[in-house]
C-alpha cells in the first residue's frame, strides 16, 4: 500500500503501555480514519462538494471481568487521561453476564484487496465530468424526463488499526465508489421517479450511457402505474426488492438476538426454517461483491459459511462473546461500526444461493402474479421480532406469465418467516446491493406463494 | 477552541480563489450512552468530538470541507482547497468577525457531564424491574440512554460570529411480550432539551408501564383488515404523518429544485380549511427547539399551513438562495460533518375544536392508529408509507379490538385535502429526523385528527 496515512503511534504506544497502570488487565485500540468526496450536481453545475478528512480512536479495555469504552477524536495528554478514566468508569457499571475478552489474533489471514490505487489517484475533473456527463445523458434520453433530482458521487477511503496488549495488529486500507442517480418524469399529469445506484472500485469500466439509460427506464417504466385490487398474489420480488427485505431481517440470524430472545429463529438449528430451495450464506470474499473481509472488529480471520443449507438452519452469525456463549468458534461478524461503537455482530456478504431458473421462467411459474421491484418504509413497516412485515411497495403485474402493466399505490404484508416457508424457486440473476457501506446483501429473483397485497 | 483572528485567516483563504460566501462551524461536544438488556448494563460509552466545517458558497453552488485536525494550516490549506474547487478566479475578500454573541440553546440545570454512570445506570435497571413485574406476558425488556453537550462556534464571511450551548439528554424504553409464539413490542423514547434534570422529572413508571400495555394488547391483537378506511389518527406522534408526508415537502432543500410537490404553491389551498400548520423553532425548552440556527440565523415561528392555504417554507441560506429569498432560520446540521440545510424544529398541526372523543364517536366505522411508528416519504410526488404500532378498530362510534400490523399508505397532498376532524388535544412527542444534513431532534405534534379515507394495509 503506498498511501500515506496518518496513525497517532506514539499516542497508541502510551496508551497501551499506560493501561495497566490504571488498573486495566488487558486493553485495545481501534483506529479508523478515512476520506471522502461527494460531489452533487444539478441542472449542468456542480451544485454541492464536501470533502473531508477525518479520524477517531476507541478505547476498550478490561477491569476484573468488564469491558469499558471511551473514544476520542484527538490524541492528546488531555484525551488519553479522558479515555483512561472514561472506560474505566464505565467498566464499573457494566454487568454483562458473558463479558467481552480480547483476541491476540489468528496465525493467518486470507488475502484481500480492497483497495484501488488507481481509483484513489481520479481527481475533481473525472468525478465532475462522470456526473455532469450522467446528468447529461438521463436528460436527453426521454423528453419526458424533467429532471434528475440527484446526482450523486461518493468516493471513500478508509483505514482501520486495530492493536491490542495480547499483540493483535491488524491493518486494512480500502476505498470505493458510489454513484447515485435520480430522475424524475411527468406524462399525463402523473410524476414518477425512479432511481440507479453503482458500486465499485474500477472506474473506467463504468458505462454511463448504459446507467443514464438505467436511471431514466426506472422512472420512465412506472408512468401509468394505478393500483391494483386488495387480494392475495403470488409473488415475484426483484433481486433488489428481495436485498431491501434480507436485508431488513439479517438481525434475526444473529447469535446474540437468538441468545437474548429477540429472534423466533432461537432453538431451531438444525430445523427446517425455509423451503428446501433456500440456501442463505454468509461469505468473507464472493466474486460478486466487491468487498472482502480477513478480520473482523475483534481481530478474527472472517469466514465463509451458510446459514440456511436447502431450508435447515445450520448456524448463526458470531462474534466472539457469542461464539463462547453456545461453545463454538466466532464466525468473524464482530464489527464494529466505527470507532464510536462497540462490538456488534454484522453480517459480511450476506445472500440468498441463485436458483436454477431465469427470471422470465419465474414470471411463467407466477403466471397471474405481481412483480415487485422496489419496498418502501423498511425502517418503520418491518417488525424483526415478529417477522411481521407490511410494506408500501411499486412494481408490475404478472400477466400470463409475463410482465405487464406498472402497479404503484398498494402495500404487501405477511411475515417473514412464513416467506421463506413459501418460497416457490428462486432464479440465476443473483445481485448484490450497491448502497451498503459495509458487506453487501445479496439475491436472485424469488418466485413466493400467497402474499396479501392491499391496494383499490 | 479557535481564536477569532484563526478564524477570519479561515474564513478569507475560503474565499481565496472564488466563492461569495464563507462559513466555520467548529464544534466540542461530550456525549455518553448506556444499554441495557432485561436490566443489565450491556454496554457503556463516552466520547469527546472535536471538529470544523467550512462551507464556502458562490451563487447556489455549495462547497463543504471538514477536518478534525483543527491546526491552522491544516484548516487554511483545505480552506484554500474548498474555494479552488470552485473553479473560479479570486475575489480579494476581506472579512472582519463583529463582536461575539452568545447564545444558549439549552439551559442545563444539571449537566448529565456530572452524573455518574452508575446513577444512569440504576434507571435502566430500575425501568426493567418494573417492565417485567407488568405483566407475565413481558419476556424481555431492551433500554438505553443517552445525553451529548455540545458548544459550537458558527462565524461567517458577513461577520457573523456567534456561539451556542447545546444539551440534550433521552430515555429509550422497549418492552417485548411473547404470547402464542408470536412476539411484539412497544416502547417510549422521551428526549429533552437540557440536562438530567429532564431525566429526573420524567415519570418512568408510568412510561415504562405504556411500553409495556402496548406490546401486551398488541401481541394478543388480530391482524388488520387491508382496504380503504376512515382513520382516526391519535396525538402527539401521530404528528409523525404529516412531518414526512408534507413536512419535508415544505423544506427549501426539495422546494428550491422544484422536487417537492408544494413548489409554486404558496398562496393556494393545499390542505383543508380546519388545518392550520406550525413549525416553530422558538418554543421554550422543547425538544427541536434552539436560540440560534446552524448557519448563525435568528430562528423564527413558520405558520406553514393558515386555515388549509399554504403560507410559507423552511428556509436555509443555499435554499434561500435557489428561491430568492432570504433564510428564516431553519438551517440546521448535525455536526461539522454535514452541510446544514433547511429543517423542521418543532412541527405541528395546531389545535381545532373537536374534543376526541366526540371525533371517535362521530365515526361509524374505521381505524383509530393511536400510536404511530416510523415511515418515509418520497417529496416529488407525496407517496407516504407509515407503520402503526398501536391500532384498533371503531366500530358504532366505539374503539373496538387492537388490530396488528397494519401500515398506512397514500399521497401526502391528498391526506392534507382529506383531514375533516381536527381534535383541541395537541401534544408533541419527540424523534430524530435523518435527512441530508444528518439526524437532528425534532419534535412531531398534533392533536387527534380524523382523516376521511387512507388505504390501510394489513395482512387479512
Amino acid at each position: 500500500m503506498n498511501k500515506d496515512i496518518f496513525t497517532p503511534d506514539s499516542f497508541i504506544d502510551r496508551l497501551l503501555t499506560e493501561a495497566p497502570d490504571s488498573g486495566y488487565i488487558e486493553s485495545e485500540i481501534y483506529f479508523n480514519s478515512s476520506e471522502s468526496i461527494d460531489m452533487r450536481v444539478f441542472e449542468g453545475n456542480i451544485s454541492s462538494y464536501e470533502a473531508s478528512a477525518s479520524s477517531g480512536l476507541s478505547f476498550r479495555g478490561r477491569i476484573d471481568e468488564q469491558m469499558g469504552y471511551a473514544y476520542t477524536e484527538t490524541y492528546d495528554d488531555e484525551a488519553l487521561n479522558f479515555l483512561l478514566s472514561k472506560a474505566k468508569e464505565n467498566c464499573a457499571v457494566i454487568e454483562s453476564d458473558h463479558p467481552e475478552t480480547l483476541y491476540p489474533g489468528d496465525n493467518v489471514y486470507a488475502e484481500t484487496t480492497n483497495f484501488s490505487q488507481e481509483l484513489d489517484d481520479k481527481t475533481f475533473d473525472f468525478f465532475a465530468q462522470t456526473a455532469l456527463s450522467i446528468e447529461k445523458s438521463i436528460l436527453k434520453y426521454d423528453s419526458r424526463i424533467v429532471a434528475v433530482d440527484y446526482m450523486i458521487i461518493i468516493y471513500s477511503s478508509d483505514f482501520e488499526l486495530i492493536r491490542n496488549t495480547l499483540g493483535l495488529d491488524c491493518r486494512e486500507t480500502s476505498n470505493h465508489l458510489y454513484i447515485f442517480a435520480e430522475s424524475r418524469c411527468v406524462s399525463n399529469g402523473q410524476t414518477k421517479t425512479g432511481y440507479c445506484e453503482w458500486a465499485g472500485r474500477n472506474a473506467d469500466a463504468f458505462d454511463i450511457n448504459e446507467f443514464a439509460r438505467k436511471t431514466a427506464q426506472a422512472c420512465l417504466d412506472k408512468l401509468g402505474a394505478a393500483p391494483i385490487p386488495s387480494g392475495i398474489y403470488p409473488v415475484v420480488f426483484a433481486p433488489l426488492a428481495a436485498t431491501q427485505l434480507l436485508g431488513a431481517y439479517s438481525g434475526v440470524f444473529s447469535a446474540e438476538s437468538v441468545q437474548k430472545g429477540f429472534s423466533l429463529l432461537a432453538g431451531k438449528k438444525g430445523m427446517n426454517v425455509a423451503s428446501d430451495k433456500v440456501t442463505l450464506r454468509d461469505d468473507a470474499v464472493t466474486p460478486k461483491s466487491i468487498f472482502a473481509f480477513s478480520f473482523d472488529s475483534e481481530g478474527v480471520a472472517c469466514k465463509n459459511k451458510a446459514l440456511i443449507e436447502n431450508g435447515t438452519l445450520v448456524s448463526y452469525l458470531h462474534n466472539r462473546k457469542t461464539a463462547g456463549i453456545e461453545g463454538v468458534s466466532s464466525s468473524g461478524n464482530g464489527f464494529r461500526a466505527g470507532y464510536k461503537g462497540s462490538i456488534n455482530i454484522v453480517p459480511m456478504n450476506f445472500y440468498l444461493s441463485p436458483g436454477p431458473v431465469s427470471t422470465e421462467e419465474l414470471f411463467e411459474k407466477a403466471s397471474n402474479g405481481l412483480y415487485i421491484t422496489e419496498l418502501i418504509g423498511l425502517h418503520a413497516g418491518v417488525n424483526e421480532v415478529s417477522g411481521d412485515f407490511s410494506l408500501s411497495c411499486e412494481g408490475f403485474l404478472i400477466t400470463d406469465g409475463k410482465k405487464g402493466r406498472p402497479v404503484d399505490q398498494i402495500t404487501v404484508s405477511g411475515n417473514y418467516f412464513r416467506l421463506l416457508q413459501s418460497v416457490v424457486e428462486l432464479s440465476d440473476d443473483l445481485i448484490f446491493d450497491a448502497s451498503s457501506e459495509h458487506g453487501q446483501i445479496g439475491s436472485p429473483s424469488i418466485l413466493v406463494e400467497g402474499l396479501m397485497v392491499s391496494g383499490e | 477552541m479557535l481564536n477569532t483572528q484563526t478564524i477570519e485567516r479561515v474564513l478569507m483563504a475560503a474565499l481565496s480563489h472564488g466563492g461569495d460566501f464563507s462559513e466555520v462551524y467548529i464544534e466540542h461536544s461530550k456525549s455518553s450512552g448506556l444499554s441495557a438488556i432485561n436490566g443489565k448494563i450491556e454496554n457503556a460509552s463516552t466520547g469527546v468530538d472535536l471538529g470544523i466545517g467550512i462551507r464556502v458558497l458562490k451563487g447556489t453552488r455549495s462547497v463543504l470541507v471538514y477536518s478534525n485536525d483543527i491546526r491552522e494550516d491544516t484548516l487554511i490549506r483545505i480552506a484554500r482547497n474548498a474555494s479552488r474547487s470552485l473553479l473560479e478566479l479570486p475575489e480579494n475578500q476581506s472579512v472582519t468577525l463583529q463582536g461575539s454573541v452568545d447564545h444558549y440553546s439549552s439551559r442545563p440545570l444539571k449537566s448529565a457531564l456530572t452524573v455518574s454512570q452508575k446513577i444512569k445506570a440504576e434507571l435502566l435497571r430500575s425501568a426493567a424491574v418494573r417492565a417485567q413485574s407488568f405483566s407475565e406476558l413481558i419476556t424481555q425488556t431492551t433500554s438505553s440512554y443517552s445525553d451529548l453537550e455540545k458548544d459550537i462556534i458558527i462565524a461567517n464571511s458577513e461577520g457573523d460570529y456567534v456561539t451556542d450551548k447545546r444539551a440534550r439528554t433521552r430515555f429509550f424504553f422497549e418492552a417485548i411480550a411473547t404470547f402464542k409464539g408470536e412476539k411484539q413490542t412497544g416502547y417510549v423514547a422521551p428526549g429533552g432539551n437540557g440536562g438530567y434534570e429532564f431525566i429526573e422529572s420524567l415519570p418512568i413508571d408510568r412510561l415504562v408501564d405504556k411500553a409495556a400495555q402496548m406490546a401486551v394488547t398488541m401481541v394478543k391483537a388480530d391482524p388488520c383488515p387491508s382496504g380503504h378506511f376512515p382513520v382516526v389518527l391519535g396525538n402527539g406522534f401521530g404528528g409523525v404523518i404529516f412531518h414526512e408526508a408534507c413536512g419535508h415537502s415544505l423544506e427549501a432543500t426539495s422546494v428550491g429544485i422544484g422536487a417537492s410537490v408544494f413548489t409554486g404553491k404558496l398562496g393556494t389551498r393545499i390542505a383543508s380549511d380546519l388545518v392550520n400548520a406550525i413549525d416553530d423553532p422558538t418554543l421554550s425548552g422543547e425538544w427541536g427547539s434552539f436560540d440560534i440556527d446552524d448557519e448563525a440565523v435568528k430562528p423564527q415561528r413558520h405558520v406553514l399551513i393558515r386555515n388549509g392555504i399554504l403560507t410559507g417554507f423552511m428556509i436555509d441560506r443555499l435554499g434561500g438562495r435557489r428561491m430568492n429569498t432570504p433564510a428564516n432560520g431553519a438551517g440546521r446540521r448535525q455536526n461539522y460533518k454535514y452541510a446544514p440545510t433547511s429543517r423542521m424544529s418543532n412541527t405541528f398541526i395546531d389545535a381545532g375544536n373537536d374534543t376526541p372523543d366526540k371525533i371517535i364517536s362521530d365515526t361509524p366505522f374505521g381505524i383509530f392508529a393511536k400510536s404511530m411508528g416510523a415511515g418515509s416519504v418520497n417529496p416529488a410526488t407525496g407517496e407516504f408509507n407509515f407503520f402503526v404500532n398501536e391500532a384498533y378498530m371503531i366500530r358504532e362510534g366505539r374503539i373496538a379490538e387492537p388490530v396488528r400490523g397494519a401500515t398506512l399508505i397514500g399521497k401526502g397532498p391528498e391526506i392534507l385535502m382529506n383531514i375533516d376532524r381536527v381534535g383541541n388535544d395537541l401534544r408533541f412527542d419527540q424523534g430524530m429526523c435523518g435527512s441530508t444534513s444528518g439526524n437532528v431532534p425534532a419534535n412531531v405534534g398534533q392533536p387527534t385528527i380524523r382523516v376521511s379515507e387512507i388505504t390501510v394495509g394489513g395482512q387479512k
